[in-house]
């Protein structure tokens, strides 16, 4: 996982695919990026460079997405497959956060 | 004809590498699946590996978890067994709840037209080659 900090806005990068093997290292890769004093306005998750995703990587991305509403930061979704955006729209969460190229 | 046969760890770290292996031998040995149709059935195998590992076998390294993936007339069958109890599929999907959390795999892959059917520790899932998930 790769931070990018671009104003008042985080871009997370994942590197490797979003699946059950990989959370727990994303979760811990997450508290040592994100400090709960850092201050921003929005989150971008961007899923451009993966192509594996299961449910257990879903429910990273809603936890996430919860996690910034619960905090009143803007969440989104970057650069995801056309697989990936199906997938999402077949979940319903494109009514919950905004997926962006 | 038995396109794929192995036992694995019930680790996700094994199901990952299983998954690899499985697409790789589609892609070289069936061309005419799809990226697409490819992608349904890599999360589709997680899915049911995953819940395998870590339902049927609580993520115990000493129980297996077995896949068999057969190419028969109709199609692929993926049957994956574990060391569990066995459980029952919950069909009604009616409480409807998108943000939840967890228990959504076999919803998911029910609305991608996937054939389902548990019988105990077994779990058979059947792609129609002749029709496209959606």
């Amino acid at each position: 996982m790769e931070k990018q900090i671009n104003g008042d806005r985080i871009k997370l990068t994942l590197t490797e695919g979003l699946t059950a093997n990989n959370v727990p290292k994303f979760n811990e890769s997450l508290k040592q990026l994100i400090k709960p004093e850092e201050a921003y306005k929005a989150l971008i998750l961007d899923l451009s460079q993966i192509d594996n995703i299961d449910s257990v990587g879903v429910t990273f991305v809603i936890s996430l997405f919860k996690q910034m509403k619960r905090n009143e930061k803007a969440f989104k979704v970057s650069g995801a497959s056309d697989d990936i955006i199906s997938l999402f729209k077949l979940m319903k969460l494109d009514q919950f956060f905004e997926m962006i190229e | 004809m038995v396109l794929y046969e192995n036992s694995i760890g019930s680790s996700f770290d094994a199901v990952d590498h299983a998954v690899t292996e499985i697409l790789d031998l589609i892609r070289n040995q069936l061309p005419m699946i799809d990226p697409h149709t490819r992608f349904k059935i890599n999360f589709m195998l997680r899915e049911i590996l995953n819940n395998a590992a870590e339902h049927g076998n609580h993520l115990d390294l000493n129980k297996k978890v077995a896949i068999k993936v057969n190419l028969v007339h109709e199609g692929l069958v993926f049957e994956v067994r574990d060391e569990g109890e066995g459980f029952k599929l919950d069909t009604d999907f009616h409480i409807k709840n998108n943000l939840r959390e967890r228990q959504r795999g076999y919803e998911t892959l029910s609305e991608m037209a996937f054939k389902i059917v548990i019988e105990h520790n077994c779990v058979r899932v059947t792609f129609d080659l002749n029709m496209e998930v959606s």
